[in-house]
């Protein structure tokens, strides 16, 4: 177990073809990260967003061009991966094909010339603690496990040699849906129980959501927030992680405000108070998610609908439409009846406001107070 | 994630403008990774060096001297390529050469890109017999000390194909200045050439591309036209250049089967080249060998620059 | 050149599709075994189920990529089985796309057209309004590697759009794209669905997509057909435990049980559980006392006591200690284990503050959605019900 600190790190990709020039911008600039000991940190972001070289330099795979990174402290900038004895998963498994389970299990042990009964009690020990039938999956060999099997013998085969820190790139996102939803539950379990120190890599949002304590979003090589659920969700730090994070995403519509009242297509409303405070008189970009709507009241917009997604699995319905030219989608009861035209008020107390085309919140609705 | 995946995604993610997108980066190395790549390139490159680049450099300077095995060797400018160039047997050898390549790229390049086209649609099991058919490793000259048995006017098993099976004259084969050079490639269209290397990329190409193009309409010409052939092109262009500098070199097989025979009629360059050589006329050889090279190189050169390679971008 | 195009088959008027007794086998397995379905015109049939289920080969012998071993497809009134699929008169949109990469996007759209000789300006006319309706108008002459992965798709999509197919299939069409580029693609296929109006099949794993799109859904498993209707045919009265495990996220919990008796009603015992049957479901029950089965209940049918929409009492009420909480838009979804061991979810549409880890929590279960099945077969015992419903 250990605490990781990622210090300032910069990473260039050199274009081959000119050498010593850097077109483009660095894979990774100026990224800077501490994580807990035993924690569990999930970065998310779209492809070529640096979240998998950000992996691969915390795992020394790759060295930082500046910035360091340290294991409880101790700078291992520069040391190899082997010697670093982080544990790493990918999505392609990468067992030994030719070993039972077992073997792939005690592997580590044997190049590290411990004796036998250490490595046999080790691998003993770690299969009582992987769950029930784990010592099942020991006696076969890979290729007649399932996809979800085979990555749970790849990360006992991380658990046994003990290691300070757990790297995971997208390892689940072969299996097909319903097992990848028993996978991650799966392994989110095994974490909390090891309390391994993890860093998880996806681009998958609900999946992140779920396996990290903490969440990172990371976008052009940089980061753009680290988080709770709730942090991204409600108090987003710029319009991107708005919409990135929620599905289905959040609407944004062009808005002005005049004296205290929200001006959009036509019809207006008083600002709450709070966001009055903190969202000036012109334009604003007024960002709605799909329950951030009340429907039929008299000082509505007309949105009109192009089609009704129902749900019965989610007791939902969504309406994805139009307003003002800007595509909207509104949460509707699962049971709303078919229509082209809805009436739909944004509320304003769980409304976001961004700049007029810029990145910058001026007001966000925060957690939602339940109780 | 492999290092090439994240190195594309870095490359394409962001729509680059044009121009750019096909450059392919590579993650920059840290001194010490300097160090190591370059301690394994090294026994590589000194190869090179002492086996390579050292003999042709050689080969150059003694081609503007008079070299010979005894006696002083000076310094002759030119003469050695003045007496070549109008050597007519190197005009002659030339002309060899050329028809030889023309004849061998001709029948032992391009026919076998659409023979391994029509071999894809035969089932795979098959596929799979003829692969390991074409694969039984065959020594170079062995097969061709064969062939030229086969290939005798009096005895060889071509004759009685020719006259018992076919019911034709007796025909000359390798005697005949005008068939020499056709029998001389004709081992090589049963080899199949680089129908290997075509077979394995076509079957790398993805069964959804051909059954999109199904799906539209295609036929099998269109198939052919606006899939394999486009996708084996890279492979085509780069075997075409092993092809060119490889037929533009030939020896063993005229040397084998005909000696250069009849009449000079199968001498190839580097045959007259050898012939030199053994009539101790150093000088002129390697002057003959760089007029070769010149040659070979202009022809390489000409290929690269109207045969594009990357269909992708 | 002058030449007419060359024309595409045409169906009886309705081009609806019917699939009779359709097997598929390799060697001596069976990759389908006897599936049978219609597809209305201008319906999307959605086929689903895990891998190897059998729902990519049935698609593919629709398309006629794969040879049918036994039974029959038809289009309109005309048996396609040994038709070619260059002429079934077909649109198929791939996993990968299958989009050439040597060809600029305009050239891909247009290859259809091209195959079928249409003239120069009809070609032209249709793939510049395809490529407009999916907003590649600007990258016609692109070559695919320098498109996003999204651009690629709307390509495929651009190459179906300009046909004029009977039948139009999507294979697995969404899996290689992320999560944010997923609704709006869904919105482009329904658009292109929409535009058609077309029989329509479309392939997936992912049951919530099969839900968002379908008209109806197939669930497949085995290479059989377990059960076909609408999403919510499918969600409140499954046929039996691997469609109601099948549909739905989180997965339905099971739990077995044992029916008994209890004056005019009946109660289920088991799982450290002792439950009444809710009275709507007390004559099936009743047929089965004394046999074990397996109660499946909806992580959604769960409720904390304070908030539940009927009476908590001892007789529906189930403790569970809480191992993870997972914070969604709507709520949270929280995992538990039973003092048994038995693991279980449950969904809330409130936070459940973190304090509650490893805490015991009890959970009202609303016993008028239980579903109750068969512990041997996994057929459901509301059958009755079900029967009613889907005829």
């Amino acid at each position: 177990m250990a605490r990781i600190d990622i210090d300032h790190v910069v990473k260039h990709y050199v274009d081959d073809r000119i050498v010593q020039t850097n077109t483009g911008r660095p894979a990774l600039d100026d990224v800077s990260l501490q994580v807990a000991d035993g924690e569990t940190i999930s970065i998310v972001g779209s492809s070529g967003c640096g979240k998998s070289t950000l992996l691969k330099v915390v795992a020394g795979i790759e060295d930082p061009d500046q910035g360091r990174v340290r294991y409880d402290g101790v700078d291992v900038t520069g040391v190899r991966p082997q010697e670093r004895g982080v544990g790493m998963v990918f999505q392609d498994y990468a067992l030994y094909p030719s070993m039972k389970g077992k073997g792939n299990l005690a592997y580590y042990f044997d190049v590290h010339d411990s004796s036998k009964e250490e490595a046999e009690q080790r691998v003993r020990e770690t299969a009582e603690r992987m769950g029930v039938g784990f010592d099942l999956l020991l006696g076969q060999v890979p290729t007649t496990l399932s996809g979800g099997e085979q990555q749970r013998v790849a990360i006992a085969r991380c658990i046994v040699r003990d290691p300070p820190l757990f790297l995971m790139d997208e390892p689940i996102c072969n299996l097909d849906a319903k097992l990848r939803e028993q996978t991650r539950v799966e392994i989110r379990k095994l974490l909390r129980k090891f309390k391994i120190t993890t860093l998880y890599v996806t681009h998958d949002q609900q999946e992140a959501i779920f396996m990290g304590d903490r969440i990172v979003v990371m976008r052009d090589g940089r980061i753009e927030q680290v988080g709770t659920f709730d942090d991204l969700y409600y108090t987003p730090a710029s319009r991107f992680v708005a919409t990135f994070i929620g599905s289905p995403p959040i609407s944004v519509l062009p808005a002005a405000v005049t004296d205290g009242r929200l001006q959009l297509a036509g019809a207006s409303w008083d600002l709450p108070s709070p966001v009055r405070a903190a969202v000036p008189d012109g334009p604003v970009d007024l960002a709605i998610r799909p329950e951030g709507w009340r429907l039929d009241e008299a000082d509505g917009l007309a949105v009109s609908v192009r089609h009704i997604e129902r749900l019965p699995t989610e007791r939902a319905a969504f309406a994805y439409g139009t307003v003002a030219g800007r595509n909207v989608t509104v949460i509707l009861p699962v049971d709303h009846p078919e229509r082209d035209q809805l009436t739909a008020t944004p509320d304003l107390d769980r409304a976001y406001f961004f700049e007029p085309d810029g990145e910058r919140p001026l007001h966000t609705p925060g957690v939602l107070e339940l109780f | 994630m492999t290092l090439q995946q994240e190195a594309t995604e870095t490359a394409g993610g962001a729509e680059p403008p044009a121009g750019t997108e096909s450059q392919v980066r590579e993650p920059a190395p840290s001194r010490r990774r300097r160090l190591e790549r370059a301690l394994f390139v090294l026994p590589a490159f000194s190869f090179q060096l002492t086996w390579g680049w050292y003999p042709l450099l050689m080969a150059f300077v003694i081609s503007f001297t008079n070299a010979r095995v005894r006696g002083p060797i000076e310094f002759t400018g030119l003469e050695s390529y003045e007496r070549m160039w109008s050597d007519p047997l190197v005009a002659e050898a030339f002309r060899v050469t050329a028809i030889y390549a023309v004849l061998s790229i001709g029948l032992t390049f391009f026919i076998p890109i659409f023979v391994a086209i029509l071999l894809m649609e035969m089932p795979k099991r098959h596929i799979r017999w003829m692969m390991l058919l074409w694969f039984i490793p065959l020594s170079g000259i062995a097969s061709t000390l064969l062939f030229r048995y086969m290939f005798n006017a009096q005895y060889g098993l071509f004759q009685w194909i020719a006259t018992e099976v076919l019911g034709l004259e007796p025909q000359p084969f390798l005697n005949s200045s005008d068939q020499v050079l056709f029998w001389l490639v004709f081992p090589g269209i049963l080899f199949f050439g680089p129908g290997l290397i075509y077979m394995a990329t076509l079957q790398g190409i993805p069964a959804s591309y051909y059954e999109a193009a199904e799906i539209e309409g295609a036929g099998f010409w269109r198939k052919m036209w606006t899939i394999s052939l486009p996708r084996l092109r890279p492979v085509i262009s780069m075997l075409l250049i092993f092809a060119v500098i490889g037929s533009t070199q030939v020896f063993e097989y005229p040397m084998i089967m005909t000696g250069g025979g009849p009449g000079g009629a199968s001498r190839t360059v580097v045959m007259y080249l050898y012939e030199l050589l053994q009539n101790l006329r150093y000088a002129d050889a390697t002057a003959l060998g760089v007029f070769l090279f010149i040659g070979t190189m202009l022809l390489v050169i000409i290929q690269r620059r109207f045969f594009r390679e990357d269909p992708d971008a | 050149m002058t030449t007419e195009a060359i024309a595409e088959p045409r169906y009886s008027s309705e081009t609806a599709i019917k699939v009779r007794g359709v097997q598929k086998r390799f060697g001596d397995k069976h990759a389908v075994e006897d599936v049978s379905f219609d597809i209305a015109d201008g319906e999307l049939l959605v086929l689903v189920g895990p891998s190897g289920c059998g729902k990519t080969t049935t698609l593919r012998m629709l398309a006629g990529l794969e040879p049918v071993s036994d039974g029959q497809i038809q289009f309109g009134d005309r048996v396609v089985n040994e038709i070619r699929p260059r002429d079934r008169r077909i649109a198929m949109v791939f996993q990968d796309y299958a989009i050439f990469p040597h060809l600029t996007v305009f050239e891909n759209i247009a290859y259809g057209l091209r195959s079928r000789r249409e003239a120069r300006k009809v070609v032209k006319d249709k793939v510049t309004e395809a490529a407009q309706t999916f907003r590649i108008d600007h990258l016609l002459t692109r070559k695919p590697r320098q498109l996003s992965g999204g651009e690629r798709q709307r390509v495929a999509l651009s190459r179906a759009m300009v046909r004029d197919a009977a039948l139009y299939l999507y294979d697995e069409p969404l899996s290689n794209l992320d999560a944010q580029l997923r609704h709006q693609a869904r919105e482009d296929i329904l658009t292109l669905h929409k535009n058609k109006h077309r029989p329509t099949v479309y392939v997936t794993h992912d049951q919530s997509e099969a839900m968002a799109l379908g008209d109806r859904i197939a669930v497949m498993a085995d290479g059989r057909i377990q059960q076909i209707g609408t999403g919510s045919d499918l969600y409140e009265r499954p046929v039996s435990e691997f469609v109601a495990f099948f549909i739905g996220t989180p997965s339905i919990n099971l739990f077995d049980m044992e029916i008994q008796a209890d004056g005019d009603g009946a109660v289920m015992v088991g799982s450290g559980l002792r439950l009444r049957v809710h009275p709507s479901m007390t004559a099936a029950a009743r047929a089965h006392v004394g046999q074990r089965v397996r109660m499946g209940v909806r992580p959604e049918d769960l409720h904390v006591p304070r908030m539940a929409p009927f009476e908590v009492t001892e007789e529906n009420t189930l403790h569970g200690i809480v191992t993870l909480i997972e914070p969604t838009a709507s709520g949270c979804t929280v995992y538990l284990s039973t003092a048994e061991g038995q693991d279980f979810v449950a969904t809330f549409t409130v936070r459940l503050p973190n304090s509650y880890l490893d805490q015991e929590i009890p959970l009202g279960i609303d016993l008028s959605k239980v579903h109750l099945f068969d512990a041997d077969t996994g057929a459901s015992l509301l059958k009755g019900d079900i029967d009613a419903v889907s005829r």
